[in-house]
This record gives C-alpha cells, structure tokens and sequence, in this order.
C-alpha cells in the first residue's frame, strides 16, 4: 500500500536522506511532502490526505511540540500516526511529545533496520514491506 | 576537556560517520601540527549549555567535508544544492554533539544549539584538537571546549 508522507524538517539534507531511508526501508511512498517547521506543514495538512507524519523536535517558526499541540485539537488530524526523528534526547521532552500524540520516536542517527521496525509497529506490514529487496538495489 | 569525554567523544563521531555516511574513521593520534593539503578547511561547531557550558567544534578540509556530504546525502554530487552540501554537514555536526550529550549526560540536563559553519582560509587555532580520526586519508578533527562551570545567580 502506498503511503502519502509528509516530512517535517529544517534541514534540507535530513529531509533527502530521509526520504531515501524510508525507500531503504521498504516503505512504499505514493507521494512525499515536505515541510520547513511546523507551520509550514500545517498549511499542507490543510490541503493534502497524509498517511503518516515523519517530524523533527528542533525547528523555527515552529517546533515539533507546538505541531503536536496544533494536530492534537483538530479531531481528523491527530489520527494521523506522527513519528518523531530527531536528535533529541532529553527523556522529560520525549515524554511530552509521546504524551502529546507522538507514536514513536526515532534517534539520529539511525539505521534503515530501525525505521523499518517502527513503521511495522506503527503502521502494520502493509506499508513496511520488501525490505530486502530495497537494501538489495539500494542506491543510497 | 575532560579525560573521560574523550571515548563518549569517539563512539559519538564513529557511529554518526558509520551510520549515516558508512564511512569507518579510525582513530589516531592528534598531529602537533596540522596542515591542510587538500584546500581550504570547513569548520562547525555547536555550542551547549544547561548546568555546564560549552562548545563542540569539527574541523574538516574541503576534500574531506566534501567527501562527507557526498556520502550522507548519497546523491550524485554534481546534482548537490550549495544548500543540501551545507545542511548536510551541519546536521551530522548536529547528531555527533547529539549523540556526544547522551553519552555524557544522560539525564538532559544540557542542550544544544543550532550548530552553524564557517569557512576559513586556515585552521582556527584552539590547538590539538581532542580527537583526531582518519576518514580515508583525511584527517578529522574534533574539539571540545572545556566546560565551564556557570555563576551562580
């Protein structure tokens, strides 16, 4: 099944690399957004069907927490699954993000394996699948 | 710098370069002097703050940032934005002190900044730098400010 992803993430390099990772990973992505800080995707939510949100803590304008705040009151769009990736470590921040809606949290760096193992638990296989086959043409 | 950040200091450049661009650095002796053969040197550094302060900073020639970002963004390199090349090295400087505060404080208590970059003709001059590693002929070279302990207020 094809997933339409948004990717919510200042750097402009993490947000490519991401991208190809969830290709590594097996991910079947009809169609990828992508947006600077929190703002930014909220304007894309409010045009676009999104599967599945991919964000980072740390951002201008605004922050991964603040987005979290702003999908949690709008009753359609805080049934999207939001996974965090981000370099943040600092247990008490984790919690309130996961405390606000997050499904899962990623560490940078991170390997293919670990998105793939998230995605199946968040998602179910369906989006998750042909992993092998992926790393096997990987052109990353 | 602390004797005992050295190794956090190590295992953090390792697995974000190893993870991220499957590059192996290997781990060598700080030269006493340090001489760019291949170009100009990239710098970047991100500063932390919390209980403790101070500042993370990596020193790189162009060869050698170049080769970096090529391998993070795993594109064709002609096809790289001057953008993508700069947000690339910024953000594995911003996993390498990541991954360094976790290491070294794990409860959370410092945080980091938004790491930035320079460009500079010669190298900075902070003297030996805390860690240096071979990255396929380059050298790599890491500082840590030694931390300083805040006033009270």
């Amino acid at each position: 099944m094809e997933a339409r992803v948004l990717i919510v993430e200042d750097s402009s390099a993490m947000r490519l690399v991401l991208k190809k990772v969830l290709k590594m990973a097996g991910m079947e992505i009809g169609r990828c957004f992508e947006a600077a800080h929190g703002r930014e995707a909220l304007e894309i939510l409010d045009k676009e069907g999104i599967d599945v949100i991919f964000t980072d803590i740390h951002m201008p304008v605004m922050d991964g927490l603040a987005f979290l705040e702003e999908l949690n009151r709008d009753e359609l769009l805080k049934r999207i699954p939001v996974i965090l990736v981000t370099t943040e470590g600092r247990p008490e921040i984790i919690r309130k993000a996961l405390a606000l809606g997050a499904a899962a949290h990623i560490r940078k760096p991170f390997q293919p394996e670990t998105i793939r193992r998230i995605l199946e638990k968040t998602l179910g296989k369906e989006y998750a699948r042909g992993m092998d086959q992926a790393l096997e043409g990987r052109d990353f | 710098m602390r004797e005992e950040w050295i190794r956090p200091l190590k295992d953090a450049t390792s697995e974000v370069l190893e993870t991220m661009c499957f590059l192996c650095p290997v781990p060598m002796e700080p030269p006493d002097v340090f001489s760019v053969d291949d170009g100009d040197l990239v710098s970047t550094e991100v500063h932390f703050q919390g209980h403790r302060g101070g500042t993370l900073r990596i020193e790189f020639s162009k060869g050698l940032a170049a080769l970096i970002a090529d391998s993070f963004l795993g594109g064709n390199p002609s096809e790289m934005t001057d953008e993508q090349y700069r947000d690339g090295l910024l953000e594995i400087t911003n996993m390498i002190g990541g991954n360094f505060l976790q290491r070294v404080d794990p409860e959370g208590r410092l945080v980091l900044s938004l790491p930035s970059l320079c460009l500079s003709s010669h190298a900075l001059g902070m003297g030996k730098p805390q860690l240096a590693m071979d990255v396929e002929g380059h050298i790599l070279r890491v500082f840590v400010e030694e931390p300083r302990e805040e006033a009270p207020s």
